[in-house]
C-alpha cells in the first residue's frame, strides 16, 4: 500500500496546475492510448478492443522536474 | 567408486553454477519469460505470449512514463504482473477515467442512465470520476494495464512503489504464431513493445 | 618452463575462481548476507552508542524472506525504503497482514488496517525514526532480509535483535 495520498478534487488541483503552467518554461501535450477489451462470445482467442486516449499536458518547470496534470480520457470507436 | 564419486560431484558443482549464472541473469541483465492474463490486451496476448524483460530498469531505473514494466504484485509479491506506466512521481493524474465508459455493458449504461434521469440530479457515476485526482507520491509509479476493463492495477491497489518493479518490457513473442509470415511479424510473432507516450498534435 | 606452467595453472585458478562468483552472489542475494547498519532510528537495540564510530554489522536471512509468513513481529528486517527505492531501511516489525494498528502523528488516519502481504514497519528509537506512518504499511515485496545476529563488533555478540522495543500495544484488533 502506497503512502497516505489524498484524493483530489478539480478545485483543488486547479490552483497547483495554475501555478505551473505560470512557472514553467513551456508545457505541451501529450497521449497516451490505452484499451477496453473484452472477449467476444463466439470464441475466446478473439477479442474485440476499443482504443481509450488519454491526455496529460506536461510542462517543464524551471528546476528541470516535468510535471503531468492529466487533462481528460476520452474513448473513440475504432 | 572414488572417480565415479568424483565424476558425479564435478557435475553437480558444475550444474550449480550454471543455475547460479543463469539465475544472475534473470535478476540483473535480461529475462524472456510467459505472460498470462486479459489486462494487457492487445499489447500482449491472453496465453503463450512471451516477453522479453530487460532487468536493468529493476527499481525503476530510467524508467518514464508510457513505460511497459513488469513488478511483484504488492499484495502478493510471489506474482508478477504487467503494466504500463501512466504516471510518474509529482504527476497528478485523475485515478479512474474508464469509469462509466464501458462500452460493452451497454445495457447497464442504459439502466443507469435511467435511474439518474429519475433522480434528475445530473450527477452519475462518470462525473465523480473525472473529480478525483491523485498526486503520484515519491519513489512509486501509477501503473494501469493497457486493457482498462479487464486490469487489477494502481486504480485498485494505488500507486506502485518503484522498488517492486522487475524490468521493463522490450519485446514479445507470440508462439501461437507461425515461425515466418505471420501477422503479427517474422520470428514467432515478434514484435518491439513501444512506449506509448507520444506527443499530441 | 617452469614460469609457463605457474602461469597456466594460475590462469586455470582463475577462471575457476570467476565460474563460482554467480554461486556466490545467488547465495548472497537469496540465502544469507552480512549487512552494515547505519543511523540512529533503531537505537538502542542496533547501533547503541552514540559517540561510537564504528557501526553494528548483522547477519541477514533472505532465503524465502517475501513469503508474508516468514515475517513475523518484532522482526527486524531490512528493506527498500518505498519513497527511494535506493534507499536501504533498517526497522521493527510492528504489524503484520490483517492487524489493526494505532497510528502516530504524521499518519493521516487513526487506525489503519494493514492489507495482505503487507508489514507496518517502525523504527525502535521512536522520535529520530522515518517509518510506516510517514510511508503507511509496505509490500512485503520490498523486504530484503531478516537481522538474526550482530556479528560485528564482538563485543555486541550477545545483542538479542528479538527484543521488544519501541511503541507497544499498537495491535487493536490481533489477527490469528
Amino acid at each position: 500500500m502506497a503512502p497516505p495520498t489524498p484524493i483530489l478534487c478539480k478545485d483543488q488541483i486547479q490552483g497547483e496546475h495554475q501555478k505551473l503552467v505560470r512557472d514553467s518554461k513551456f508545457c505541451s501535450l501529450k497521449s497516451l492510448t490505452q484499451y477496453q477489451c473484452n472477449i467476444t462470445a463466439y470464441s475466446p482467442e478473439e477479442y474485440i478492443c476499443v482504443p481509450f486516449k488519454r491526455l496529460f499536458e506536461e510542462c517543464i518547470t524551471a528546476n528541470k522536474t516535468n510535471k503531468r496534470s492529466f487533462d481528460n480520457g476520452k474513448s473513440q470507436k475504432q | 567408486m572414488q572417480s565415479l564419486l568424483q565424476s558425479w560431484v564435478k557435475t553437480a558443482t558444475s550444474a550449480l553454477r550454471v543455475v547460479c549464472f543463469v539465475h544472475i541473469v534473470h535478476t540483473y541483465v535480461y529475462e524472456f519469460t510467459e505472460t498470462r492474463g486479459e489486462s494487457m490486451l492487445p499489447t500482449l496476448a491472453a496465453r503463450n505470449d512471451y516477453v522479453h524483460a530487460l532487468k536493468t530498469y529493476r527499481d525503476g531505473r530510467g524508467c518514464k512514463i508510457g513505460d511497459c514494466i513488469v513488478a511483484a504484485k504488492p499484495n502478493d509479491p510471489n506474482h508478477r504482473v504487467c503494466k504500463r506506466i501512466t504516471g510518474m512521481p509529482g504527476d497528478i493524474i485523475l485515478v479512474d477515467p474508464s469509469v462509466g465508459t464501458n462500452v460493452f455493458n451497454s445495457s447497464s449504461a442504459m439502466n443507469t442512465e435511467a435511474t439518474s434521469d429519475g433522480d434528475n440530479d445530473g450527477y452519475s457515476e462518470a462525473d465523480e470520476a473525472f473529480n478525483s485526482f491523485i498526486k503520484v507520491p515519491q519513489g512509486h509509479v501509477w501503473v494501469t494495464g493497457d486493457n482498462l476493463s479487464h486490469s487489477l492495477d494502481s486504480r485498485t491497489y494505488n500507486s506502485l512503489p518503484m522498488g517492486l518493479i522487475k524490468g521493463k518490457i522490450v519485446a514479445a513473442n507470440d508462439f501461437n504464431e507461425p515461425f515466418l509470415g505471420g501477422s503479427k511479424g517474422d520470428f514467432w510473432g515478434f514484435r518491439k513493445i513501444q512506449n506509448t507516450y507520444v506527443n499530441e498534435q | 618452463m617452469f614460469t609457463r606452467h605457474f602461469q597456466g595453472h594460475g590462469w586455470r585458478w582463475s577462471l575457476v575462481a570467476l565460474s563460482w562468483l554467480p554461486v556466490v552472489v545467488t547465495f548472497n542475494e537469496n540465502v544469507c548476507h552480512i549487512a552494515k547498519i547505519e543511523g540512529s532510528s533503531m537505537r538502542p537495540t542496533l547501533n547503541p552508542n552514540e559517540c561510537s564510530s564504528s557501526s553494528d554489522w548483522v547477519l541477514l536471512w533472505k532465503f524465502n524472506i517475501r513469503n508474508a509468513y516468514n515475517l513475523n513481529r518484532d522482526d527486524v528486517i531490512l528493506f527498500k525504503c518505498p519513497t527511494d527505492p535506493t534507499k536501504t531501511y533498517c526497522k521493527r516489525i510492528k504489524g503484520i497482514q490483517y492487524d489493526s494498528i494505532k497510528t502516530r502523528y504524521p499518519y493521516p488516519r487513526e487506525i489503519v488496517n494493514i492489507p495482505r502481504s503487507h508489514l507496518w514497519v517502525e523504527g525502535d528509537n521512536v522520535f529520530h525514526s522515518v517509518d510506516s506512518n510517514d510511508f503507511g504499511p509496505i509490500s512485503a515485496g520490498l523486504a530484503i532480509g531478516k537481522v538474526i545476529k550482530v556479528i560485528w563488533p564482538p563485543s555486541r555478540w550477545g545483542t538479542d535483535v528479538k527484543s521488544t522495543t519501541g511503541r507497544q500495544q499498537l495491535i487493536t484488533n490481533q489477527a490469528d
